[in-house]
Order: C-alpha cells, then sequence, then structure tokens
C-alpha cells in the first residue's frame, strides 16, 4: 500500500509536492470550452440590469418604475419596496453583517443598487434602465461636512 | 441590418441591430463562447479575437464593422485535432487557473508570434499587456509564450 511515509521524498529542487503536474481542466479552457456562468444558456432564460446611484449620500423621495414596466419585453422590476413586501429588503452578507439589498429610504454609496430590471436580454434590460425615473435629494459631498455629521450608517445596527 | 462574415473559416450573415457589439455576436447569437465578456470597457482583453488577422478587443468592436471582413477565434486554432502551440504552451508552462482570461491571452499571443516569432520577454509583456489575468499572474503566461515561440520556430526548422 501507498502511504505518505513509501511515497518518493521530494528532491531538493522541488522541496514541496513532487513536481510540477499537468491540468486536467487545462484542456477545455485552452479551447475556449469552459462552461462559464454567462456561458449557460437556458430556454426562457431572463437577463438582470442594475441601476446604480451616482450620488454618494442621498434620499430616495420615489423611483417611477411605470415607462419601464410597459417597455417590450421587459418581465419585472424590482425596487426595494417590492423586496419588503417579501421580507428580502435587508440581507446578511458575508461580512456577518446587515446589508441593504436594493436601497430604499436613502442612498449610502456612490455605484449603490437602486433598482432591478429583468428583461428577454441584456441590451432590453439596459434599455429599461433609462426608462427609470428617481427622485432624490442629494446631500453630504463635503468631506467636512460628513466628519462633523453624523455619517450615513453603512449597515443595519444590530438590534 | 444584414451582416455577413468570415468566421473561423465559415462565411455567416445573420441580421444583427446596428448596436450589437461583436463580443455579443459571437458569442449569443453564433454561440462560440470561448470568446469572453470580462468588462465590456476595454480593460480585460478577455474579448480579444482576430479581425482580419489583427488581433482586437471584441467589444469595442461592432458586428455591423465586421460585414465582409474575416474574425477568428479561440475556436479556430485547433486544427485536425493538433493544438496550437501557444494552447500547448499555456498547458506546459501551467499559464492558467480559471482559464477565464485564456482565450483573449492566447489570441493576442498568436497575433504576436505571427508578427514577431522571435519575441523578447519584454516585447511578449508589452504584447499581452492589454490583458488582465486575476489568478496565474503573468511570469506562467510569458513562459508559456516564449515555450511556444521556441517550438514553433524548431518545428520550422525540423
Amino acid at each position: 500500500m501507498t502511504t505518505v511515509e513509501n511515497l518518493p521524498s521530494p528532491s531538493a529542487e522541488r522541496p514541496i509536492g513532487f513536481g510540477r503536474l499537468k491540468r486536467k481542466e487545462d484542456a477545455r479552457f485552452i479551447r475556449g470550452q469552459g462552461n462559464y456562468l454567462d456561458d449557460i444558456k437556458l430556454p426562457g432564460m431572463l437577463y438582470g440590469a442594475l441601476l446604480r446611484s451616482p450620488y454618494a449620500h442621498a434620499k430616495i423621495l420615489s423611483i417611477d418604475t411605470s415607462r419601464a414596466l410597459a417597455a417590450p419585453n421587459v418581465a419585472a422590476v424590482v425596487t426595494a419596496k417590492d423586496l419588503e413586501t417579501l421580507g428580502l429588503a435587508w440581507m446578511p452578507t458575508i461580512s456577518y453583517d446587515t446589508q441593504a439589498v436594493l436601497a430604499g429610504d436613502k442612498v449610502r454609496f456612490q455605484g449603490q443598487e437602486v433598482a432591478a430590471v429583468i428583461a428577454v436580454d441584456e441590451y432590453t434590460a439596459r434599455d429599461a434602465l433609462q426608462l427609470l425615473h428617481a427622485r432624490s435629494l442629494a446631500g453630504l459631498a463635503d468631506l467636512h461636512q460628513n466628519l462633523m455629521l453624523r455619517l450615513p450608517l453603512m449597515t443595519r445596527p444590530s438590534p | 441590418m444584414n451582416v455577413t462574415m468570415t468566421v473561423n473559416g465559415q462565411e455567416v450573415t445573420r441580421d444583427v441591430e446596428p448596436r450589437m457589439l461583436l463580443v455579443h455576436f459571437l458569442r449569443d447569437t453564433l454561440d462560440l463562447t470561448g470568446t469572453h465578456w470580462g468588462c465590456d470597457t476595454s480593460n480585460c482583453g478577455a474579448c480579444v479575437v482576430h479581425l482580419d488577422g489583427k488581433a482586437v478587443k471584441s467589444c469595442t468592436v461592432l458586428a455591423v464593422m465586421c460585414d465582409g471582413h474575416r474574425v477568428d477565434t479561440v475556436e479556430s486554432l485547433e486544427k485536425d485535432g493538433e493544438l496550437d502551440p501557444i494552447q500547448q504552451g499555456f498547458h506546459e508552462q501551467h499559464a492558467l487557473q480559471c482559464g477565464f482570461c485564456t482565450p483573449g491571452m492566447i489570441m493576442t499571443a498568436r497575433a504576436l508570434l505571427n508578427e514577431n516569432p522571435n519575441p523578447t520577454d519584454a516585447e511578449i509583456r508589452v504584447a499581452i499587456s492589454g490583458g488582465i489575468c486575476r489568478c496565474t499572474g503573468y511570469k506562467n503566461i510569458v513562459s508559456a509564450v516564449r515555450w511556444a515561440a521556441e517550438h514553433e520556430r524548431a518545428g520550422q526548422e525540423a
């Protein structure tokens, strides 16, 4: 029986392991035959696009989704309000905290996700983003002002 | 609008939106998913293909611009079951882990060796500088391209 003890000892030039091993998975990757998530197509599959905040800190007054929803080949528009009704507005992260999936009352960082569009393809989904109308009050753009005022909380405080 | 181009040696005609990117034409219309869509801002180089033999980032080329032209992707490199020396080099020199950047890197390297069969390491590094690899690092990719260049030259002399 082969055990760790009676395997040949690694040479001095290769102190770790037993030399270079060839990878089996290379065969498909070097031929362009990997199967990444974006390579998978399923019947009836839909695509998403996200509307992100141009502001670092802003109050969301309203999001008008009617035009995007009425656009052809758009399946759904999701905002924090929709997630709230499902109890999905705040979700745990791998950093052991709880963060907003989509900005609800307030945007807390530039690029934060504000709404999601689901459509038949990526081009249609991105087009529909431009039909979304979000009204907001932007504020706290100045560093010194930020330091003197209470900084917006990135995460929901623990109860 | 209708476009006709030669993709990997085969003439194809399709009706596409004028704004459709070449990378989406290849991946979604022709199902050639070896070409990867990484950033669509010309930063990552995962989408590199050959347009009339020159390496281009296919996220920065419209499908309609290729009308009447020749496009070659990573899927075209293996000929009659024989891998391209660059594909072999990537395997031999452990130049990939996740493989996402690999098709772009390989097509970039192929274009380099077509023009310069004996590049220095510095020339290889300049050539692949438009591609981003987030796992293996560039050292092994440079070794792979060097390996391919050496074996290709040896093959031609033999």
